[in-house]
């Protein structure tokens, strides 16, 4: 049951009657409520997996209290052990362990010599990724003191799959997340439209512009070998843009459904193209998973390599950017993605600019011309990355970036489509009108509700004339 | 929160109407070629313009042909001519049990047909028939059993070009249309069936092990199509016409496939796999469709299997 199907639909309109007028606005029942349909929720894709997310949770609610209560600093850490050793040994084995297998037989392959070992059978449950990185957080959290344990198993277990966020996450933070499950929710209603137009306007990114560009993407790195250097240029910029409507979009429908629920989750995405350096970018990109590694990898490590000055900041960055490329999945392009994006860093670390947060055309229409330029510089290097990101194998994406750079490279592109074009351009536009909003489609600026509602309506059409319905799973799911 | 779901329950529903208007202004103006999610192809493929053109005109036949291309590639109406037969073809490319149902509901009546000879290509079973219905929207005269049939597919291009070809019908008024001849290579004979020039097979005949899994509105639609019939009281034969052998042995289920058509309230069921052998390169023109070599053998076959049905009446 994803978003966008009508299984989900259905769901969730019977979901949010129930939630609202059957509970009668008592906490309990909205909590167990919320608890239920998530469950239902997940187990819609597959029930069996079901019983990883109640058993972790469970151990997770009593780990919390646990640490919170140890009165030695050793049975804290131990029972921290624990956590951190069941979440992320968990996730090491259904993601990792085939990955760890075959890099190792292929390693000592090289020296001629069989290790006879075979990669296992495996599929990832949905979601690990997420519902593990909010786990953890909470143990190291309550660890550090930030943040008391929940003393309510029903709020824990609600705020573990809470399922707006369930998937794909945004990866809600405890502290963020389960002191809105503590408290009595009314329903609002400004919230609730402004969710869904936040909907709306994913349902666009995602149908319109991120899967009718995945038409054209799949075609291009299927047949790269056969195009010109130009067509593969396109293919990058395609599926850059792909990338991010289908996660973006994603995330907007997640924050839209959780607020006709009454919830205001993290923002996963703060228009990073307008970016001008690549720390920029990683401000407004995936917000939650950079977040998280920053307060649980960075900021250990920069504290670790203190000593070394502007050399360990460098390290700092570098291993945190390959976790996050390792978190995307279990491939040697994932990891030098996020080397890559690391190395990026290298010169504002030098030049001393890494913290400097350049506001773009501050209430102009239109950005300046180095502000354009250095935009397009930082699209630029993050859309060759995506090519490593969306290649097979390492190999496979040298040889694209050969192709791409070939003479062919000046030719005029095949598979070129002028309607998805104008839809990223469309995109980019009205991303750019709204970059002081929380998304593309808040329109609170426009009094008139006639007109607010014919531009709902307008993009209702566009999305039901114009989108792509053939490839409704979010590429995001199988992190 | 009640004025919040009255607003929502408002939109939605002045938003269906404005949308069905819109697609209907769409079709009066604007060309389907740039509307992605509108499919409406007149005289596209598989000659349905021309069929239905004829079936609207023709009268009583002693047989009437439904199916898929299986059927309106393989049972040719001149070879049962020469036994004294009228035969009218109504397959059309992909044609599953939920529009053979529309146009069995539609033509039987004109046709008044002796005998019904139903290809059922196990494929068709497996597929939601938007192809199909597309296919017979874009060829054919609007009407509510056709929206019926568009409801039933739950797709959105169906839905969408039913509405858009509202406006674009009443647009191109009776503008002729010409059926596309798949590079000169198809020719549509008289009584529905389509001939292929080629006599050559040089697809591959190397496949995958599969199992077809019948769809359940597929075989709802089929037990109402052999219930239409037995209602009018006209014979029905259900019949696999043949496929090329490396294709066929690669359908795993085939077993379970015969023991449903077998156990299913028809007159006879004949799967001329099981007992005609044709070359794949020799007879096909591809891995499942006949060339006109392999007509003539399977309508034989054919002929010798029905001929004690037409003979009852």
């Amino acid at each position: 049951m994803i978003f966008n199907s009508v299984e989900f639909f259905i769901f969730f309109s019977v979901f949010f009657v129930l939630y609202w007028f059957v509970s009668n606005r008592n906490l309990s029942f909205q909590n167990i409520l919320l608890l239920i349909g998530s469950y239902i929720f997940y187990a819609w894709w597959d029930w069996r997996f079901l019983s990883l997310l109640i058993g972790s949770s469970l151990l997770n609610y009593y780990l919390g209290l646990g640490i919170w209560n140890s009165k030695t600093d050793k049975k804290k850490k131990g029972l921290l052990l624990i956590g951190l050793v069941q979440g992320l040994g968990g996730l090491v084995f259904f993601k990792y362990v085939n990955f760890f297998v075959d890099s190792f037989v292929s390693a000592f392959s090289f020296f001629n010599i069989d290790l006879n070992l075979h990669a296992m059978n495996l599929i990832l449950p949905l979601g690990i990724s997420f519902y593990t990185f909010r786990t953890v957080s909470y143990l190291l959290d309550i660890y550090k003191g930030k943040i008391e344990p929940s003393h309510n198993p029903i709020v824990f277990f609600s705020y573990v799959a809470f399922f707006p966020s369930l998937i794909s996450g945004p990866i809600d933070r405890a502290s963020t997340l389960i002191p809105q499950l503590e408290k009595n929710r009314n329903f609002d209603y400004d919230q609730a439209v402004d969710g869904c137009r936040q909907i709306l306007w994913g349902l666009f990114k995602k149908f319109v512009v991120a899967d009718n560009c995945g038409l054209i993407t799949k075609l291009i790195f299927n047949d790269y070998h056969e195009l010109p250097g130009s067509s593969l240029l396109l293919g990058a910029f395609y599926y850059t843009i792909q990338i991010y409507a289908d996660f973006s979009g994603y995330s907007d429908m997640a924050i839209g459904f959780a607020k006709l629920l009454g919830f205001n989750i993290t923002k996963n995405f703060d228009y990073p193209f307008f970016s001008q350096n690549i720390a920029g970018f990683w401000r407004k990109w995936h917000i939650s998973l950079t977040t998280w590694l920053t307060d649980f990898v960075f900021t250990p490590l920069t504290i670790a390599f203190r000593d070394y000055g502007k050399v360990g900041l460098i390290l700092a960055i570098i291993i945190n950017f390959t976790t996050i490329g390792l978190w995307h999945g279990a491939n040697w392009t994932f990891i030098l993605f996020g080397f890559l994006h690391g190395c990026y860093y290298i010169p504002l670390i030098i030049r001393g600019t890494l913290s400097k947060k350049n506001k773009i055309a501050d209430d102009k229409l239109l950005p300046s011309f180095s502000e354009f330029i250095y935009m397009s510089i930082t699209f630029i290097v993050v859309m060759l990355t995506f090519i490593v990101f969306r290649s097979d194998t390492i190999s496979q994406a040298v040889d694209y970036f050969a192709r791409m750079f070939s003479s062919s490279f000046l030719s005029i592109p095949k598979l070129f489509n002028k309607t998805t074009t104008g839809f990223i351009i469309v995109l980019i536009a009205v991303e750019w009108l709204q970059r002081s909003k929380q998304h593309g489609l808040q329109i609170t600026n426009i009094s008139k509700p006639f007109m607010r509602k014919t531009l709902y309506f307008i993009t209702i059409l566009i999305i039901f004339i114009f989108g792509a319905f053939n490839n409704a799973d979010f590429l995001y799911f199988k992190f | 929160m009640l004025t919040f779901i009255k607003k929502i329950l408002a939109f939605t529903s002045i938003g269906i109407v404005l949308y069905i208007a819109c697609l209907f202004v769409l079709g009066l103006f604007v060309p389907p070629s740039i509307l992605p999610n509108i499919k409406y192809k007149p005289g596209n493929y598989g000659y349905m313009y021309t069929r239905l053109n004829e079936a609207d005109t023709a009268s009583r036949v002693d047989i009437l042909v439904l199916g898929a291309s299986h059927a309106y590639r393989g049972i040719d109406p001149r070879e049962f001519k020469k036994a004294g037969w009228n035969v009218f073809n109504l397959a059309s490319s992909a044609q599953t049990p939920i529009q053979t149902e529309y146009l069995l509901g539609k033509y039987i009546d004109s046709f008044k047909p002796k005998l019904i000879v139903y290809e059922i290509a196990p494929t068709v079973f497996s597929n939601k028939g938007v192809e199909s219905t597309l296919d017979i929207m874009a060829n054919s005269d609007l009407n509510s059993e056709m929206f019926k049939m568009a409801l039933k597919s739950r797709d959105l291009w169906v839905l969408n070009t039913f509405f858009y070809a509202i406006g674009k019908k009443l647009a191109d008024g009776k503008k002729n249309i010409k059926d596309n001849a798949g590079d000169d290579e198809d020719a549509y004979i008289s009584g529905g069936f389509v001939q292929k020039k080629s006599l050559e097979n040089t697809s591959s005949l190397v496949f995958d092990d599969k199992q077809i899994e019948f769809l359940e509105s597929q075989k709802d639609a089929f037990e109402r199509i052999l219930a239409v019939a037995s209602r009018k009281n006209v014979q029905i034969i259900l019949v696999q016409a043949p496929i090329t052998s490396e294709y066929y042995r690669s359908i795993k289920n085939m077993n379970e496939i015969n023991n449903y058509f077998l156990s299913r309230k028809a007159n006879a069921y004949y799967n001329f796999n099981d007992f005609m052998s044709l070359d794949s390169k020799a007879f096909f023109y591809d891995h499942h469709h006949l060339n006109q070599n392999g007509v003539q053998y399977f309508n034989k076959a054919l002929l010798d299997k029905i001929q004690p049905f037409l003979k009852k009446n």
